[in-house]
């Protein structure tokens, strides 16, 4: 290559590596042990930044999408952080909210005694943990005598208002108690002068009458104090202690009040919103109507609809259009609208070809089962919207058309959507997300495989900013690149365009390791081509494949296929995948009790070799017949599953591998076409068996030797076969069936008198315990 | 014992002999010779005591004996203990002494959070002297997959304590009765758990689902009830009835003879609606009938089985759509009298309780006394 320069290399290198990161780093269930999490696996192209999410009353309903997560926030959190808001605005901003926090929620009663000592007198300084504390100190120098008494009863009133701490004791609350604090409250509210803590007073008040379920005691200290109160200053404590009345009418049977209050709650009071969606209860129909009567506008009317649409499994469009016929322009409705695109976009796109469809219908239900009707019924609203024109801002809406024609495969629409609405969008944002859907659009239409998409494919990972700016793009990229490859029969390419090369160690195919292998071969490669050769550092995989290509044919005894895929790797690289000697006889099993590395004596083409070298001079020469029959036997069997040398035939062996599976490919985490183990032993057994009718003519210790083997392999075939009932969980081994002990039965029978037998029966408890049965 | 290891230790099979080593690998048979008496020559002394028998048994053999009678339970399953009229009338007539009531379920609500009870019963009035209380506990399945082992001792003891706070009266209860739904996962911390109640002095007895009967997997307890309910597939919106079906339970009946725990019967008239949204089943409504759900054309149906809404509403607190299909699920007499006649075959002469879910006024409408005396019949005397 004239132009190929060492900058080009340099490049081309670095490139490699990011197009395949990209490609490699999919989603996968994140767990090195143990039981396999499932994910759904699916593409995600909405940008939060399409709807204003914080002015909204369905602001949790997308907590759940990671790309909405950054709003997450618990509800407890913003009843506190407004708590502590409030009391920092009360004191214009000069106290920290740190300082409010230790004293209002940390410090125990002896130390706010220790602080109202301190406000109170001249002399006593504040305790040495509160002198830097601004509201301490704040305090102190205002003389708030009022705020410290106040404090000090919130404190008495907490142990009987956190609710039962011990969930395994039916405690009942100390009615007696609570009301002489209740009536302790009332007087401390006649005499506060201000009207800031009178309403924390009946706060408090409220609470006891709610906790000691005087329910109908609460709407009456409702109805009584509320009124005396200022209410010139709006506070968060008003929906909280709305909400306490709401929740004694519920209990008082009154529930399309209660009901109502709560909507009320739901829409005004940001902090206890997801109190109120809970506490929301309707029973029937007539209910329904009466709340929406007691509505005093159609605001309200349509947040009893929001509320509707955020319970689960809600019809939203139905709800949806509910809200739009009452109050269009509510800002929920667009909130709703994503929603519902987000729950279309993981039913309907790249379905086809998601290479996690499976375990996406099997453990979600994902695509749900209407998600056709649910498409058309959402894009039929859409453009009931869009025609009508009651909403100003109609941009989402519009993105929300042309999405919704890609969702349903309408791709010529979707692009002529598209590219109109482009021309009418101003926001930045907004024409991003087009752009983004327009480059989601791009590759769904990509339908069949060749230089020009896999240069397309190339570009894209590796030169286009909106790609990068969203990793589902690699994924959808990846998943429909190998849909096409296999489509078009290029299982190799499929995938390498999923999987790093390191997946293939797990149960290589043939067929994939022969096209790469084609490609290896190609005189001229494209940049494309070059990179499926090469791994997540750059290193040329050539060698590695013709590895897993002889290790393939060894672990199916092929082994003059196996040589010649061994003599493709370079000499001097073939000792780096192992160096092995399988012919030691072992009385004992131990898999990974292998030989010490110094003793380790073939590579992988010295071994084939020598085990060929063996038959051909079993076949040409009768007296070496049994002992390298046997010697074959050996070999094989070692580097079996069941073997210390099972690395000359396989790449990755788990050992929890071990119960019986048809087709010896068992299903893991991190392999995904599973993976492969070598579990057949009726080759070696041939060999075993060959060289002890042979040698029971020659050399009765090596035929009683041969058997024990032979034995060996029968046991391997009976765990490896469906007779094999061992429960996962039992520590009991069933009995091996009388078809399977022939071998054992040989041995007593026959070879007792053999020295052989003698060490067998006292190193092998598995044959002992057969045997004095 | 022979102990099964991994593949990646140090060798497949860790070989020591176990003491009953023929037995664990060839199975155990029974000796049907130890209890076999050995015929003697007949000697007069026997001759004699054999006429006294004889006279003994013909001078009382027309003395009526005392006639078995079936004995009925019913399970509580509220949140507060108030039974109505209808209710004590028929815990009086069917002769009821024993109620199984569930006192407070066992759950956790995500798999980091802590095993914590739910539910508590409340006793509103106090159940008739003559009735001993059976206190019932719910675990759920979740509650005890993968619950520490050494952390089984506490849980039982926080039950126990529990059951003594909530009883209602000075004595201890004989009997607890636990309800786990358990699998492979749970099983050990659940079978645990029945062996530390145990250790608190009273009977501990366990539910038994249909499927488990098959299984070798036996609770450590007293005894057994079998739940001959729930026994098809509730999601599937294709199920006729997924409460009680002889066709499903029947292959499971033969394993009824060898199942080594003595076994009572526990039995459907309770009544639910599945509601299906978009061919999902996505709630469960108890005691629903048809005239409710007939009630102002709120649905349309064909066979009074299958429902369909037909506009958006509410019904007890649940959100309904137009097209959501309702199946209403209760147990029809018949199929419970051809239940029972089926189970006689296998529970004849064991004379168990028979218990009904669950104690309800809207049940015992519909299975009136006469009805479950005739179960009751048909378990306890086969083919008369």
């Amino acid at each position: 290559m004239r132009f190929y320069t060492e900058s080009a290399r340099k490049f081309t290198f670095l490139a490699s590596s990011l197009f395949f990161w990209g490609f490699f780093h999919l989603a996968g269930p994140a767990c090195a042990c143990g039981p396999i999490v499932y994910e759904f696996k699916g593409y995600s192209f909405l940008s939060p930044s399409l709807i204003n999410l914080e002015g909204t009353l369905s602001l949790w309903m997308l907590e759940s999408n990671p790309l909405f997560s950054k709003y997450q926030r618990t509800a407890s959190e913003d009843k506190k952080q407004a708590n502590l808001k409030e009391w920092q605005d009360r004191h214009c901003g000069q106290v920290t909210l740190e300082d409010l926090e230790q004293v209002i929620y940390r410090a125990s009663p002896t130390e706010l005694k220790s602080l109202d000592m301190a406000v109170r007198s001249e002399s006593i300084p504040l305790p040495n943990e509160y002198r830097q504390n601004t509201f301490a100190t704040f305090m102190e120098d205002e003389k708030c005598t009022e705020t410290i008494e106040y404090l000090l009863y919130a404190k008495k009133c907490e142990p009987y208002l956190t609710g039962n701490q011990n969930a395994w004791s039916k405690q009942k609350p100390d009615v007696e108690a609570m009301n002489t604090l209740l009536q302790e409250g009332r007087k401390a509210f006649r005499s506060c002068h201000s009207h800031y803590l009178k309403r924390r007073y009946t706060y408090q008040i409220l609470r006891l009458a709610h906790y000691s379920k005087q329910y109908d005691l609460v709407i009456e200290l409702y109805e009584t104090l509320i009124p005396k109160i200022d209410q010139q200053l709006p506070s968060i404590l008003d929906g909280w202690m709305l909400s306490l009345k709401a929740g004694a009418l519920r209990h008082s049977g009154n529930r399309v009040e209660a009901a109502y209050l709560f909507s009320k709650i739901f829409s005004d009071y940001p902090s206890i919103r997801t109190e109120a969606f809970r506490s929301f209860y309707l029973k029937n129909e007539e209910e329904w109507k009466q709340c929406m009567l007691r509505c005093g506008s159609n605001h309200e009317r349509a947040t009893l609809h929001v509320i509707r649409a955020n319970a689960q499994y809600s019809k939203r469009v139905r709800e949806m259009i509910a809200i739009y016929d009452l109050y269009p322009e509510h800002p929920d409705l667009p909130v709703l609208l994503v929603q519902d695109l987000l729950e279309l976009e993981k039913d309907l796109l790249g379905t086809t070809f998601n290479s996690q469809r499976k375990t996406n219908a099997t453990h979600f239900g994902i695509p749900r089962k209407k998600a056709q009707e649910k498409v058309i019924e959402l894009h039929q609203f859409v453009g009931h919207v869009l025609q009508d024109g009651k909403i100003q801002d109609l941009s989402i809406w519009r993105i929300a058309d042309g999405y919704l024609s890609l969702l349903a495969g309408d791709l010529y629409s979707a692009g002529q959507t598209f590219a109109r609405i482009l021309t009418q969008l101003d926001d930045e944002n907004d024409r991003k997300q087009i752009n983004t859907l327009q480059l989601v659009m791009q590759i769904l239409q990509l339908d069949a495989i060749g230089p020009e998409t896999e240069a397309l494919a190339y570009r894209l990972r590796l030169q286009n900013p909106i790609f990068k700016s969203n990793g589902d793009f690699n994924a959808l990229l990846s998943d429909k690149l190998a849909h096409l490859y296999y489509q078009s029969g290029n299982p190799g390419k499929a995938f390498r365009v999923q999987y790093d090369t390191e997946k293939l160690q797990y149960n290589p195919r043939l067929e994939v390791l022969n096209e790469l292998l084609a490609i290896s071969e190609k005189a001229t490669k494209t940049a494309y081509e070059r990179l499926l050769l090469q791994d997540k550092t750059g290193k040329d995989i050539t060698s590695y494949l013709w590895y897993l290509k002889g290790i393939y044919f060894i672990g199916r005894y092929q082994l003059e296929a196996a040589a010649e895929a061994f003599k493709k790797i370079p000499a001097t690289e073939r000792p780096t995948y192992g160096l092995f000697d399988p012919f030691q006889f072992r009385y004992s099993e131990c898999i990974n009790c292998g030989i010490p590395e110094s003793e380790k004596k073939y590579d992988l083409l010295e071994l084939t070799e020598t085990l060929l070298a063996l038959e051909y001079e079993a076949k040409a020469d009768p007296e070496k017949a049994a002992p390298n029959y046997f010697q074959l036997g050996l070999a094989l069997y070692n580097i079996s599953y069941f073997g210390y040398a099972w690395g000359a035939a396989d790449a990755y062996r788990s050992g929890k591998n071990w119960l019986p599976k048809e087709g010896s490919i068992y299903p893991s985490w991190q392999a995904p076409e599973g993976n492969f183990e070598v579990k057949d032993c009726s080759k070696p057994l041939y060999y075993f068996e060959l060289s002890r009718r042979i040698a029971d003519y020659t050399d009765r210790e090596l035929a009683a030797r041969a058997a024990f083997m032979a034995a060996r392999c029968r046991q391997k075939q009976y765990f490896s076969s469906s007779a094999f009932m061992y429960k996962p969980e039992s520590k009991k081994i069933p009995a091996m069936p009388k078809t399977f002990t022939y071998y054992y039965d040989l041995l007593n029978q026959k070879y007792q008198d053999t020295d052989t037998y003698q060490r067998i029966f006292r190193e092998c408890l598995y044959f002992q315990a057969y045997s004095i049965r | 014992m022979l102990v099964a290891k991994n593949m990646e230790g140090c060798c497949l099979f860790q070989t020591t002999i176990p003491d009953n080593f023929r037995d664990f690998v060839f199975g155990k048979k029974p000796n049907f010779r130890k209890n076999r008496t050995v015929p003697t020559q007949m000697k007069p002394m026997n001759i004699i005591r054999l006429c006294i028998a004889l006279l003994a048994w013909s001078g009382c053999h027309s003395i009526p004996s005392t006639p078995v009678v079936p004995s009925f339970s019913f399970y509580h399953w509220k949140a507060n203990f108030s039974p109505t009229t209808l209710e004590l009338d028929n815990i009086q007539k069917l002769g009821v002494s024993r109620l199984y009531v569930r006192y407070f379920d066992v759950d956790k609500e995500t798999s980091s959070a802590p095993v914590t009870p739910l539910s508590l019963l409340t006793f509103q009035v106090l159940p008739p002297e003559t009735i001993e209380l059976v206190p019932v506990i719910f675990i759920t399945n979740r509650a005890l997959i993968d619950f520490p082992e050494n952390q089984i001792i506490n849980l039982a003891e926080k039950i126990w304590s529990l059951i003594l706070e909530i009883h209602p009266v000075d004595t201890l209860p004989q009997e607890i009765q636990l309800d786990c739904d358990w699998s492979g996962r749970s099983r050990e911390a659940f079978f645990q758990l029945i062996k530390q109640m145990k250790s608190f002095g009273c009977r501990v007895s366990s539910t038994i689902r249909l499927h488990q009967i098959q299984t070798a997997d036996v609770p450590p307890a007293d005894a057994g009830t079998l739940m001959f309910y729930n026994m098809g597939e509730v999601r599937d919106s294709a199920t006729k009835n997924s409460i009680l079906s002889i066709e499903e339970a029947r292959p499971y009946l033969p394993a009824l003879r060898s199942y080594p725990l003595k076994l009572d019967l526990a039995l459907p008239i309770f009544s639910w609606g599945v509601l299906f949204r978009d061919g999902k089943m996505i709630k469960l409504i108890h005691q629903l009938e048809a005239p409710e759900l007939l009630k102002d054309s709120l649905t349309r149906t064909n066979d009074r089985i299958n429902f369909f809404v037909t506009r958006n509403s509410l019904l007890r607190g649940h959100f309904l759509y137009a097209g959501d299909h309702i199946r209403l699920e209760a147990t029809q007499n018949e199929v419970l009298l051809q239940s029972a006649r089926e189970l006689g075959r296998y529970f004849g002469g064991s004379e168990p309780t028979i218990t009904f879910y669950h104690l309800d006024s809207l049940n015992l409408e519909r299975h009136t006394y006469e009805i479950l005396h005739r179960v009751g019949s048909e378990v306890y005397f086969p083919g008369q």
